[in-house]
């Protein structure tokens, strides 16, 4: 496969970002950098910014791309102030504490693993503490069990888009490598259901290691616009991770209005 | 001898009903279900015997569910709406279920969702839940394993088309994973009410009635889509056709979904002489007396019914269509695709 280059910000939007991005990585590379690993049954302990997270068995910890993501909610290049921000897939709940910190106006925490939104809310509760926003959490098919008739502006999600049986374990799987049916629940019941509000914003984070142009053409299909925010080409190898900002399709961002 | 009344209904029995022509008949279809993932993630350590197994269900799930646990000494702890029936409604309590029921709105989406997040409350609150996910977890596929095997023993080898209501999709799924698996040559064919967003037909509806159990309103992760070869979209009139001509030709006393298949099953059978046909019959008629078997005087010969073949979910008819382009699946979205953007450049 000949590499391509990665789409730089500004460079493309849309459907020719679309047909720029590059092509999913082969099983035999994927497999290499995701070494299958048994960690995931153990108690771990992760810093991050000065703070001590602990991971119960199950939860997930974070990478390089989750922190591509938690370093941008923190340094604001990702808007949450005043904003009502959901986390989908929330692990132990990194993001959720950023947004606290930044002072979104409410924080849902939203996963399918019970343990993990019980972590987020140990973790939310000791670092962000009563002066924050409040929290919300819910356990939830992507947005099955989300409350109906609530609107958020600003969503986060990493989702386990690996389309690899990388292993038989059903942590590893939920975590990793669920594939690019998850994003289509995710924008189906984002758009069916109405959950986010005119001008909002979700910040997809997804690498070659997934069917990249495929779930792209899924928001795309689902009514938004894609543009990026961010792309990391990894040293090494042909991973490009791209942070993308999907905006519903004639409607203008929350800042402007 | 079974050791649990579950075990005695789970196993279907196949009943030839013409040469080639092959019903798969179950009590309880999702019983084997149940069973399957229930025994699976107690093997696997998933789960502890006494903990309790949730999800939300205000039908056969919750029945299957309910067996299974009592089978496997676990909990059960069904969200349901106040709809639940009464037959339902006592046998889960005797079972030792317990059944919280939410109440119902105007909106069946909005309903599930309800329920959803009431499982979700119970499950932030109780480490020792654990949540089934009927529509999503493949662990509801396991139980089918050993039906499969079944009808791979016992249908003379050689090519099979097994047909049957998608629902959920873990029955049809499974049986042609597994079949597959083990080498046979399978033709899946998916059975689909009007108005099922499974397959991308929300744009249509049955005037009459929707067949209980065969299609959705929402996505379900269960089902696989490039699993099928061909689907077809049935309306009400015709399943009770189905049914009623079942009935009188073989005996078998089966409800709507098993009637819809049994058409398609006939169409298939007609299609491809040299492939031995399996029909999924996944309950019994006795719910659908007054809906479906009353009347059955006034209801068309199946002979002279046939479907309007399609290519797209856009130009479906009621109250029969079919076509082999699977709506979702990886060869038809690359065409959807390219046919649709080509059009956007031009
Ligand atoms: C790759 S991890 C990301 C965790 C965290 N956001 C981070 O970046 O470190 C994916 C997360 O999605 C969750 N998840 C998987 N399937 C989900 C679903 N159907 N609905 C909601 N969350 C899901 C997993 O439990 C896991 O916490």
């Amino acid at each position: 496969m000949i590499p391509t280059r990665p789409v730089l910000p500004g460079v493309a939007a849309d459907w020719e970002l679309h047909d720029r991005l590059p092509q999913t990585l082969s099983p035999d590379v994927i497999r290499a950098i995701n070494p299958p690993s048994r960690a995931i049954h153990e108690h771990r302990r992760y810093s991050w910014n000065g703070w001590d997270f602990e991971l119960p068995p199950g939860v997930f910890q974070p990478g390089a791309t989750s922190r591509l993501v938690h370093s941008r909610l923190l340094d604001g290049t990702l808007p949450v102030a005043g904003l009502r921000y959901a986390a989908m897939g929330s692990g132990l709940g990194v993001e959720a504490v950023v947004a606290g910190v930044r002072g979104a106006a409410a924080v849902y925490a939203l996963d399918v693993h019970p343990e993990s939104v019980r972590t987020t809310v140990r973790h939310f509760e000791r670092i962000v503490g009563p002066a924050g926003p409040p929290l919300h959490p819910v356990v939830a098919d992507v947005w099955e069990g989300f409350p109906d008739g609530v609107q958020v502006d600003v969503v986060t999600f990493n989702p386990p888009a690996i389309e690899l049986p990388l292993s038989d374990d059903p942590d590893i799987a939920r975590n990793l490598c669920v594939g690019r049916e998850i994003a289509a629940r995710f924008f189906a019941q984002l758009v069916g259901r109405d959950l986010l509000a005119s001008g909002g914003v979700v910040y997809l984070i997804v690498s070659n290691t997934a069917p990249l142009r495929e779930i792209v053409a899924i928001a795309l299909d689902a009514g938004f616009g894609a543009e990026v925010v961010h792309v990391e080409d990894w040293p090494g190898d042909d991973v490009q991770t791209y942070l993308f900002a999907l905006r519903r399709a004639g409607t203008c961002p929350v800042s402007d209005r | 001898m079974h050791r649990h009344y579950a075990e005695a209904i789970a196993d279907p029995d196949l009943i030839q009903i013409e040469p080639g022509l092959v019903c798969l008949r179950f009590e309880i279809m999702k019983v084997r279900s149940a069973l399957g993932a229930v025994r699976h993630l107690l093997d696997a350590g998933l789960v502890r015997r006494g903990d309790t197994l949730v999800d939300s269900s205000s039908g056969i799930y919750a029945h299957a569910l309910a067996l299974a646990c009592h089978r496997h000494g676990m909990r059960c702890h069904i969200v349901g709406s106040t709809t639940v029936d009464r037959t339902l409604r006592v046998q889960l309590e005797i079972l030792g279920a317990t059944l919280e029921q939410v109440r119902p709105s105007a909106d069946l989406k909005l309903d599930q969702n309800l329920r959803v997040q009431r499982v979700g409350e119970l499950l932030l609150a109780h480490p020792d839940y654990h949540w089934m996910r009927q529509y999503h977890d493949g662990v509801h596929y396991v139980g089918y394993r050993s039906v499969a095997d079944t009808v791979g023993q016992e249908l003379p080898s050689g090519p099979l088309t097994v047909v049957g209501g998608v629902g959920t999709g873990a029955s049809t799924g499974a049986l042609a994973t597994y079949l597959r698996q083990a080498g046979r040559d399978v033709e899946l064919v998916g059975i689909q009410p009007f108005g099922s967003v499974t397959f991308g037909a929300e744009h249509t509806s049955d005037p009459d009635m929707i067949i209980a159990g065969i299609g959705s309103s929402i996505e379900f992760r269960n089902v696989r889509r490039d699993l099928y070869d061909r689907l077809h979209w049935m309306a009400f009139t015709y399943a009770r056709a189905g049914a009623v001509a079942l009935l009188r030709t073989s005996g078998v006393f089966a409800g709507l979904s098993a009637g819809a298949a049994y058409l398609v099953a006939r169409h298939e059978r007609h299609r491809a002489p040299d492939r031995t046909v399996v029909f999924l019959s996944p309950d019994t008629g006795h719910r659908y007396v007054d809906a479906a078997f009353e009347g059955h005087e006034r209801v068309p010969a199946v002979d002279g019914l046939a479907p309007e073949s399609v290519e797209s979910v856009h130009d479906l008819v009621l109250p029969w269509s079919t076509t082999d382009v699977v709506p979702g699946s990886r060869g038809a979205d690359a065409r959807d695709a390219r046919s649709q953007r080509a059009g956007t450049r031009s």
